[in-house]
């Protein structure tokens, strides 16, 4: 047992007992406390196992950059993977279980791996499992053996009992961090009048505070500035609320955690924020670096700031033997508080020149110091037993005698890591500073981010709320605040060994004097990437930085480069003898910490995946059963079954009734524009093929459209309703298309004409009334308008009344038969519907769904959206003949390239198959005889069974088409498994004189 | 007259919904009446050409593209330099203009039946619209009186601020029913009440 509760201090609320549970081992805790600090005042060490290698881990840190003790939390639905427990709050009844161990990760069988361990280098799973054999089979086999064996975590698959939500904010300074300098820059801007949101990832502000013993000066200016903050109402804190991704136009993704500590009520789990901000103050600190030796992964070896975090923080002391090993100054503090709360301490500086203000105070605590020298490894089978030491050189290679040190705890530091994930995501990359070893912003790269305190190592405890204030005070200048900042607050007298870039000596790796380390030593502890792990990239030719990290996964993880970044970097520069600056570093990418994915959708999921679509007439069709499909974002009726009629049968009846007596189909999802304007003629005669000067008021004609490629975009009825006002429509599928193609034309190409376009989409709800009885029933329905096909023929509109409401009824064909479009302002069009189907009582009036719509137009030879596939031109339609040669319009040109005009091309047809079964659109056609290879002589389009015609048929595109009429093909579904013999004939299977709709 | 037909009669539930510990809701929603929706466009001398119509309807100017400029019985919002949609409760006002306005200068819309109008009132209306919209909502940015076109679920939407914590949502009918539906999941963990038929 190393880790155990101290009787005092801490700032956690020892008034309160918690219960918490870690693979079914019952723990006791306080409020205040994480799962991590819990664990470790148990005196559990062993709390993870290593990703590789199944080596047993124990805590490493205090925060968010822990890579060892990740934990599946709750279980059930609620299970959650790879969470940090060192960031995991303590609350009563919490469950935590250990991951990748089997039976657990106090004993693991999956150790077993460390055996194989000399085979388990870099690049592995590639060099031995691909390319034993042809193709990528073993591999794929062996795979699932793998990932089985390493790994993390694993997700649960039952559905998330938990509710996200997004939320949009707005600041003029946004304080990333919540540290002194984090808090003095929030003061400052807030002071000014700024809008500010001060965003902290931990529990509690005070950043590197919290992790210093309790000092009533410190304390003093703490509680000061946070009464400040808290009493502005132009401040927005959000604690236990992580920044994790920075992006352009000074957007910011932050994950506040609401539910996850138990408090109530909770609006949510998760919030997912998206604050768009005028500047940022990047305030998140730092993290301290590992030291590289033999056996560095071993429980009880960690970094010397989170031992000194537990001791302060928590109340916990890791261990009662301690070997503190260091390279730089904070480790002298973390010894010192370790001292003071009764642990023996061993420090070992790798400096040879250490002041006397840092020594004396060390040597008054009884302390044991040896400057020039290092660990050279842990020893210890399941957790730190001793450390052995040495004199080392500047480059941390053993010069004397090896010494065992009795010890339950190594606390390490090698200095620190600013945290430039955010700069990094802004593009930006961090430069290297030689003196202070380590990346840092580059100060004024981007305007719209100032970076304070540890974030670009500034030194002492005022220093960083000093230079946070100014930051602070900058960026609400320019975010355009000239309001009163104020006196700078007074700053707490420095603690003992605050500036931890002072006269650091970066050495990162320890080994004996042959150059070696003593045994394993792990460079990314998350995913087991060891030191000669590097050593081989660099020996496979790896030069890149970016191709290090990729082949060695050194990094990756919820690691992200946090702890293993810089000593990769370190170690590869030693190897190419390069500097650091010179190996450069890697692009660090959203998230710095991981996201639940639920915070991401947020509400956006089931019904609201995306948002829905309904027909002015929709609650008509919901009341009376109609089944329901998705088409695009509209749900429309696609059949009304009778009884407990199935699709098959109730779409033949719809169909089929329509050609004998009249039908009804909701068509008011057709996309419905305006085209307004003096020149709205000249205009639509540029956008269509065909020409629009000539139509008179009063009538309609279709009209087919080009993309700018010559491929067909979309088709339609335009209606001239005044002289300079059309009623557009187009297919439900492209009419947002077709508005952006026009409004696009009209703001850039053609700025020049006189024409507005307006989607009407949402005025006009239509009905398509079809069938022989179709004019008598609306000749029943409305009065004083003369329907008669002299009076109406074909392509023309008029408007009438039914029950009151004015309508305009559109003399136009679908189906083939004789039938109208009804348009009726949307708020109106289920009462028109329901006097539709009233007056239609004597004809039998039988509303039809979109598969009888589709059957009809298949019997008729029309095209729809399957034809219309973005892949096929004007004479793949046979309709070459419709295009204007006396104008331009869109596609004219290109539609005449040798490719689009090439007479093999598929072309339609139709298709009528023998026996009782149809195809699927999808389906290649290949001749009767032969191969059944490649794609095909051309492709099935759409298909239905004919009522009409008594048999299964279908439109398709074949490679000379006109010249097949009659021969047999197959048309092969590969998906369904069938092949038919199918006869090509015309596409106009039913009606092709039109007699019916020109009744 | 037939009856008008909401897109959200369907979906529109009175009761009192979600969680909420106060004896008044934060939330109100309810469904405005319209009235009749104009869209006015133009092109080079639209300002000119338009000002009559706009001084007839009580109007001095069109206001800016975030004010709306409005009384009792009409609105005027500047949607685009040379578009405009007026709100107004005149029935006969678009055939009187159909046969009024000059076609060569301007151009008119009937889009009295192309939306509904929701609103959002209570305590917490601005956190809900926070939670619906990407832009800012705080009272200094959206004051009283402005409007702003955007998008609610990837639904393009008008939105306009009456009162401090009333704001009147206008979008298209037939994504109407839907934009309900989410924005009640949205204030279900406020706690909401549905108002009656307010149309």
């Amino acid at each position: 047992m190393a880790g155990s509760r101290i009787a005092t201090g801490g700032r956690i609320d020892r008034s309160v007992k918690l219960t918490l549970s870690f693979d079914g081992r019952k723990l006791s805790a306080h409020p205040g406390d994480t799962l991590a600090s819990a664990l470790m005042a148990d005196g559990q060490l062993v709390v993870a196992r290593g990703f590789k290698y199944h080596r047993p881990r124990g805590i490493y840190s205090a925060g968010v950059e822990e890579p060892n003790a990740l934990v599946q939390l709750h279980t059930g639905a609620k299970s959650e993977p790879n969470a940090r427990a060192t960031t995991v709050e303590a609350i009563d009844g919490l469950s935590a279980t250990g991951q990748n161990a089997w039976p657990n990760v106090r004993f693991d069988f999956g150790a077993m791996n460390q055996l194989f361990g000399p085979f388990l280098f870099a690049g592995f799973y590639y060099k031995t499992f691909i390319g034993p054999f042809r193709g990528t089979s073993f591999w794929m086999f062996c795979e699932k053996f793998i990932r089985k064996a390493a790994g993390m975590g694993r997700a649960t698959k039952l559905a998330d009992p938990d509710t996200y939500e997004k939320v949009n904010g707005f600041c003029d300074v946004l304080v990333i961090g919540g540290g002194p300098a984090g808090i003095s820059a929030a003061l400052a801007a807030g002071r000014s009048g700024a809008k500010v949101m001060l965003v902290e990832q931990d529990m509690a502000l005070g950043g590197s505070l919290l992790s210093a013993p309790l000092v009533d000066q410190q304390e003093a200016w703490l509680e000061g500035a946070l009464n400040e903050l808290q009493n502005m109402n132009n401040v927005q804190i959000l604690t236990r609320s992580t920044v994790f991704g920075a992006y352009d136009q000074d957007v910011y993704g932050v994950v506040e955690r609401i539910g996850d500590h138990g408090q109530v009520p909770v609006l949510s789990g998760q919030r997912y924020w998206q604050i768009r901000t005028k500047q940022a103050v990047m305030a998140t600190g730092a993290i301290e670096r590992p030291l590289v030796f033999g056996g560095n992964d071993k429980p009880g070896v960690m970094l010397a700031g989170a031992a000194r975090t537990y001791v302060n923080r928590y109340g916990v002391r890791p261990g009662r033997n301690i070997v503190v090993a260091t390279n730089n100054d904070s480790a002298y503090s973390s010894a010192l508080d370790l001292a003071r709360a009764g642990a023996k301490v061993t420090l070992l500086d790798a400096r040879l020149n250490v002041p006397d203000s840092l020594l004396k105070p060390l040597d008054a605590a009884g302390i044991k110091t040896f400057q020039g020298y290092g660990v050279i490894a842990a020893k210890g089978r399941k957790q730190v037993s001793a450390a052995i030491i040495s004199a080392t050189d500047e480059n941390g290679v053993a010069t004397g005698n090896a010494e065992t040190v009795s010890c339950d705890i190594i606390a390490i530091s090698g200095g620190w890591s600013p945290v430039v994930h955010l700069w990094s995501q802004r593009q930006q990359k961090p430069i290297y500073n030689e003196s202070k070893a380590c990346f840092i912003p580059e100060e004024g790269r981007l305007e719209t981010m100032k970076c304070a305190g540890s974030a670009i190592a500034v030194g002492d405890l005022e220093l960083t709320i000093s230079q946070g204030f100014l930051q602070g005070t900058a960026a609400a200048l320019d975010a355009g605040i000239k309001g009163e900042f104020g006196e700078l607050p007074p700053s707490p007298t420095t603690p003992f060994a605050d500036d931890w870039a002072r006269e650091i000596h970066p050495v990162w790796l320890f080994t004996k004097a042959n150059g070696k380390t003593h045994g394993k030593a792990f460079i990314d502890l998350q995913h087991d990437v060891l030191h000669t792990d590097i050593a081989l990239a660099h020996r496979e030719g790896y030069v890149s930085v970016e191709h290090l990290k990729r082949y060695t996964t050194t990094g990756m993880a919820t690691d992200q480069g946090k702890l293993s970044n810089m000593n990769a970097l370190a170690g590869m520069a030693e190897l190419q003898k390069k500097t650091i600056p010179q190996v450069g570093t890697t692009t660090f990418r959203p998230p710095f910490t991981p996201v639940t994915i639920g915070a991401i959708v947020g509400h956006g999921h089931g019904r609201h995946f995306q948002p829905t679509r309904k027909s002015p007439i929709h609650d008509w069709h919901e009341t009376n059963g109609a089944a329901m499909n998705e088409a695009g974002a509209w749900m429309r009726p696609r059949y009304y079954p009778i009884g407990k009629e199935l699709l098959n049968d109730a779409y033949v009846r719809e169909a089929a009734h329509v050609r004998k007596s009249v039908g009804m189909v909701d068509v008011s999802t057709l996309g419905k524009i305006a085209v307004q304007g003096p020149d709205a003629s000249e205009f639509l005669n540029r956008i269509y093929v065909n020409g629009w000067k000539t139509l008179q008021v009063g009538r309609i004609r279709y009209g087919i459209m080009l993309r700018e490629d010559g491929l067909v975009m979309d088709d339609g009825a335009t209606a001239r309703i005044a002289e300079f006002d059309y009623f557009m429509t187009t297919t439900t599928a492209n009419a947002a298309k077709v508005l952006a193609s026009c409004e696009h034309l009209l703001q850039t190409a053609w700025k020049d004409l006189r024409v507005h376009v307006t989607s009407i989409t949402d005025q006009w709800a239509a009905i398509a009334v079809a069938g022989p009885n179709s004019r008598d029933l609306l000749i029943a329905s409305i009065q004083d308008v003369d329907l008669s096909s002299e009076a109406l023929p074909n392509n023309h509109f008029t408007h009438a009344k039914i029950d009151g409401i004015a309508v305009r009824i559109h003399r136009m064909s679908y189906s083939g038969e004789l039938a109208f479009e009804v348009y009726i302002p949307s708020g109106f069009g289920k009462k028109v519907w329901e006097s539709l189907i009233k007056f239609g009582e004597k004809f039998n009036v039988q509303p039809y769904g979109t598969e009888a719509m589709g059957a009809l137009r298949i019997e008729k030879g029309h095209v729809a959206g399957p034809e219309l596939d973005g892949r096929t031109t004007l004479n793949d339609f046979g309709m070459d003949r419709f295009a204007s040669r006396k104008k331009p319009f869109i596609g004219s040109v290109l539609r005449n390239r040798s490719l689009l005009v090439d007479a093999s091309r598929p072309t339609l047809v139709g298709l009528e198959f023998d026996g009782s079964s149809g195809t699927l659109p999808g389906a290649l056609i290949f001749e009767a005889s032969g191969p059944t290879v490649g794609h095909g002589e051309g492709w099935v389009s759409s298909t239905t069974y004919s009522p009409a015609l008594g048999k299964n048929i279908a439109l398709a595109f074949l490679k000379n088409g006109p010249a097949r009429m009659g021969d047999t093909m197959r048309a092969v579904d590969f998906v369904g498994g069938t092949s038919l013999s199918a006869k090509i004939v015309s596409h106009h299977f039913f009606d092709p004189e039109g007699e019916r709709q020109n009744a | 007259m037939l009856e008008r037909h909401s897109a959200l009669d369907a979906c529109r539930i009175a009761g009192d919904f979600g969680v909420s510990d106060a004896s008044q809701p934060a939330l109100l929603l309810s469904e405005r009446p319209l009235g009749n929706l104009l869209q006015i466009a133009g092109w080079a001398d639209f300002e000119e050409s338009c000002r009559p119509i706009v001084n007839d309807f009580g109007f001095q100017n069109f206001g800016d593209y975030r004010s709306v400029q409005g009384f009792d019985t009409a609105e005027c919002f500047a949607i685009a330099p040379d578009k405009i949609l007026i709100r107004h409760k005149d029935d006969e006002a678009y055939d009187r203009l159909c046969s009024t306005i000059d076609p060569y200068k301007l151009a008119i819309v009937d889009l009295s039946h192309a939306r509904c109008v929701i609103s959002i009132a209570g305590e917490a209306s601005e956190a809900l619209m926070a939670r619906l919209a990407g832009i800012d909502i705080s009272l200094a940015a959206f004051p009283v009186g402005d409007f702003v076109q955007t998008g609610i679920h990837h639904v393009g939407v008008l939105i306009k601020r009456d009162e401090t914590n009333v704001f009147e949502i206008i979008i298209p009918f037939t994504w109407a029913a839907s934009i309900w539906d989410y924005l009640c999941t949205c204030a279900l963990g406020f706690g909401y009440r549905v108002e009656g038929d307010q149309k």
